[in-house]
């Protein structure tokens, strides 16, 4: 049994289970067996714009051992560049920033704080992304191999970013990473998560999974950067609770994989909580990208703002959905959202889906959204100035993307978000 | 700042809700059968190409599923409808001979009135069969024909055998089936090329009986270079169980023409009203959809544009009000399909009482639209606490050389307006009210005069019925 075509019946993905996690508590287990029960029982998600079942999923093996991972000196040598890298799902080094320390921070390889930090752990997991929302999350809550617990202690301002990687080398079929970041009250971070992979001729499946708990007055600036080989199909969530007077800071740049279905949640049930977002995009070739961005306003006096921007070029699909929903009782809640997208080609195809669903009537709440082409006389004046014809759009691409990069806080994550977006002018 | 009292823009309590009692000279029993179609077409005497052609919408009707999203369809009862009524043996040519109660009905209503001003002609749809119908002489002159649909379909058989149903087929969605299936009465009109038409054809619908389905199919074809305006209203009587109407308006607007297609729907609040309209608009053709809905149980309804022809230009201008247990579910639909097409979407959205409104809206710019254009424009207000209003707009891009924008917001009657109206002496009425008519004029400026004014005189009334 590989495949997920083979795995229908729910005693071989117990025994998987069993075979690859049976030292872990008791607690988990069963969490794990419940939700790859729930993962048989649920049909492949209908995403209107994205149809899964062309996609062939169910051919990627999934029941396999994560190969053995044997870096290469190239891994090696990041060691000191990130404070966490998963390899294949797994954890192979974790190390607290030296600014950190003797502070009291928690971080670890989120096996390992199944050992440490057991009871934490046992309350954080799975309270902010329900896992039985659709297949592939379920199939995160039954079988995620490793990833990052962070616990940031009441009133701790780390100044140095945390940063991950998690890494798919070339034949690993089955990615599942899960982090869980917890900020006790007043704290400040940065962290940073990044998904790559070796391309390879293999199909990939990847379904990763974040969710951050911001305790009140505590302040997140969380950034991902996903790059992954177009051989890789990624289903991504991410959550984020969002306690009194907290604020989430999501910048997420969505540029690899061959399909991405990717969607990021801000629950704002204590009041005065914020929720901002900023999303850049790129399609090239043929991928197939599908984002979502909701801010769940439950809270009086809660605030989100939105943005995404996104290019396409060759024949890339894209398919952004914004969603401000403001429940009854959030009073004084000012929603908003703005989407931009660069068309380069006359072959790609962007839609845009940006929603306000509003139950209260003492809000403001807003949207805008827009698509166009490259200035053709912004070109021919460029070009005109002796730049080719690629400088010229490069120019361009740039001079759009620029607001919503350079507002990204950190500059670690700005300069790669650039660099990411150099390599695909230039794809 | 004085805490802002809910305000009421419509009066829940239809006033329009008078029941004229049973007048119909053959009605039908509830439900849907093969023998029900056959029999509609038996009566019109129809040859056998529509025939066919309603057997075949039934079978589409049959097979489709309900629609799973927009409004809560789990009441409606297709069992439970009758889905024709003749209410006289024989079309009225004079007002004098249409009944006495039908009449009544549309003294009530104001239509004689209406067509004693500048009404291009009357055409007034009284449950099935349009019963009085007249049109005046110099229309008749220019060679626009203006005669409900099942006139047409005898006297103009070839137009309506080449164009009916080309533009929404019964394939299109369940509600367009079971219209194609068992449609009785509409509008049809035919502007000849060049022909400029600078009065409003003007249509009213009723439903009187209880249970009883609408299924008036309209067919407008504005030939080459030509102009034409039709308007349609609609008022319903009140009843407990739920009505339905469902109307298919198919609209061919050819090349340089320019056609409007105005309605302020105000159906009683049991009606379920799930309307398809469509136009198509070729080379640098204009088609414009201004539509009010103020009445009914729930709307389903999206007029569309689909822009065919280099330089085509669409326009949907819409209102929507939404209050105690309504649910308007409106918008609009641009479909760009050649180069140079422009479309323009303003919709202004007004939730009171409880009620909900959605704004459900579609841009599509097809492979090859090259320099086409889209502006929509949503704005809401949500009057009180239990109203509430989404805005689901769909944007596709698949041409790069296309400019596309959206902007929406929701909010309420700003605190800051109503205090510097109160402070300038008007009551907080009186304020709400100015702010709500100052809100919706950029819809009723587009309004025909005598539509505008029983706009405003329905808006004001009825706030003001709310007061005190």
């Amino acid at each position: 049994m590989d495949t997920i075509a083979e795995a229908s019946t729910l005693a071989p993905m117990e025994q998987f289970i069993l075979d690859h996690h049976g030292s872990e508590p008791g607690w988990l287990l069963a969490r794990r067996r419940q939700y790859a029960a729930r993962y048989l029982e649920l049909p492949l998600p209908v995403r209107q714009r994205t149809p899964l079942k062309n996609r062939k999923l169910e051919r990627i093996p999934i029941f396999v051992p994560t190969p053995t991972t044997q870096l290469s000196p190239v891994l090696e040598s990041r060691h000191t560049l990130f404070n966490l890298i998963t390899v294949n799902g797994r954890s192979v080094h974790a190390n607290l920033p030296k600014s950190a320390q003797n502070e009291g921070v928690v971080l670890l390889s989120l096996r390992d704080a199944l050992i440490q930090s057991p009871e934490l752990v046992q309350e954080t997991l799975g309270s902010v992304i329900d896992d039985a929302v659709d297949k592939f999350q379920a199939l995160n809550a039954a079988l995620w191999q490793d990833g990052l617990f962070l616990y940031v202690p009441p009133r701790v301002t780390l100044t140095e970013p945390i940063t991950i990687q998690h890494y798919g080398t070339d034949g690993a079929s089955a990615i599942f990473p899960r982090t869980v970041i917890v900020l006790d009250r007043e704290s400040v971070v940065t962290v940073n998560e990044q998904y790559v992979s070796e391309s390879g001729n293999e199909k990939s499946l990847w379904s990763c999974a974040t969710e951050i708990v911001l305790r009140d007055g505590a302040v997140c600036h969380y950034g991902a950067i996903q790059q992954l080989a177009s051989s890789a199909d990624a289903f991504v969530r991410r959550a984020a609770r969002v306690g009194r007077d907290a604020r989430i800071n999501w910048n997420v740049g969505e540029f690899g994989a061959g399909m991405v279905v990717s969607e990021h949640l801000s629950l704002l049930d204590q009041p005065g909580g914020q929720a901002y977002s900023t999303t850049v995009f790129f399609g090239s070739r043929s991928q197939h990208q599908d984002y979502t961005a909701t801010a769940r306003h439950v809270a009086p006096h809660t605030a989100s703002n939105m943005v995404a921007r996104g290019v396409m070029k060759d024949s890339a699909r894209s398919v952004f959905t914004g969603v401000t929903d403001i429940k009854k009782g959030a009073t004084g809640s000012d929603g908003r959202q703005k989407e931009k997208i660069l068309m380069l080609s006359d072959t790609s195809r962007a839609d845009a889906i940006p929603s306000l669903l509003i139950e209260e009537n003492d809000v403001f709440a807003a949207h805008a959204a827009s698509a166009g082409p490259v200035d053709p006389h912004a070109i021919f004046y460029l070009m005109g100035r002796g730049l080719t014809e690629i400088e010229a759009t490069r120019l361009i691409v740039h001079g759009f993307l620029a607001p919503v990069i350079d507002s990204i806080p950190v500059g670690d994550l700005r300069d790669e978000v650039w660099a990411q977006v150099e390599r695909k002018i230039l794809e | 700042m004085a805490t802002t009292k809910p305000q009421m823009l419509v009066n829940d309590e239809y006033q329009y809700g008078f029941n004229d009692g049973d007048v119909g000279v053959l009605k039908f029993s509830r439900g849907l059968t093969r023998q029900t179609v056959e029999e509609i077409s038996r009566i019109k005497k129809e040859p056998k190409w529509m025939l066919d052609f309603r057997l075949h919408a039934l079978d589409v009707f049959f097979k489709k599923p309900m629609p799973r999203w927009g409004g809560d369809l789990g009441r409606l009862n297709f069992d439970d409808i009758v889905y024709y009524v003749r209410p006289s043996e024989n079309q009225g040519r004079t007002w004098e001979e249409v009944p006495q109660a039908i009449k009544d009905t549309f003294e009530r209503l104001g239509i004689p009135e209406a067509e004693r001003k500048f009404l291009a002609g009357v055409s007034a749809q009284y449950e099935s069969e349009v019963v009085y119908h007249s049109i005046r002489k110099d229309l008749e002159e220019k060679g626009i024909i203006f005669t409900d649909t099942d006139t047409a379909l005898r006297e103009y058989p070839e137009l309506l055998r080449e164009y009916f149903g080309t533009i929404i087929p019964p394939e299109d969605n369940k509600f367009a089936a079971l219209n194609s299936a068992v449609w009785s009465g509409g509008s049809f009109v035919y502007i000849p090329k060049g022909v400029t038409c600078d009065i409003p054809m003007q249509a009213y619908f009723r439903i009187n009986s209880e249970n009883m389905g609408q299924f008036e199919r309209t067919l407008i074809i504005a030939d080459t270079g030509s102009f034409g305006h039709y308007v349609e209203g609609c008022t319903a009587p009140s009843y407990n169980s739920e009505s339905l109407h469902s109307a298919v308006v198919e609209i061919i607007v050819k090349d340089d023409a320019r056609m409007r297609y105005t309605t302020v729907q105000n159906w009683a609040s049991n009606v379920y009203n799930l309307v398809t309209k469509r136009a198509a608009a070729y080379k640098n053709a204009t088609m414009e959809w201004v539509d009010g809905n103020i009445g009914s149980k729930l709307t389903m309804k999206y007029p569309a544009v689909y822009l065919l022809g280099e330089g085509a230009r669409g326009m949907v201008l819409s209102i929507a009000v939404a209050g105690k247990g309504q649910h308007q579910d409106t918008g609009a639909k641009m479909i760009h399909a050649a180069p140079n097409t422009t479309s323009t979407i303003l919709s202004k959205s007004i939730s009171q009482h409880g009620g909900k409104t959605t704004y459900r809206g579609l841009v599509h710019f097809a492979p090859g639209a090259e320099n086409s254009k889209s502006n929509v424009k949503c704005d809401t207000l949500i009057m009180d606490n239990d109203s509430t209003s989404d805005t689901v707009p769909y944007s596709e891009v698949a041409d790069s050389n296309v400019a596309m924008e959206h902007e929406a917001t929701v909010t309420k009657v700003s605190e800051e307006q109503l205090f510097y109206l109160t402070s300038r002496g008007l009551s907080e009425e009186e304020a709400t009210r100015l702010i709500v008519m100052g809100f919706i004029e950029p819809f009723t400026r587009e309004l025909p005069m005598e539509f505008a004014v029983e706009m405003n005189r329905l808006i004001k009334f009825e706030m003001e019925g709310a007061i005190g």
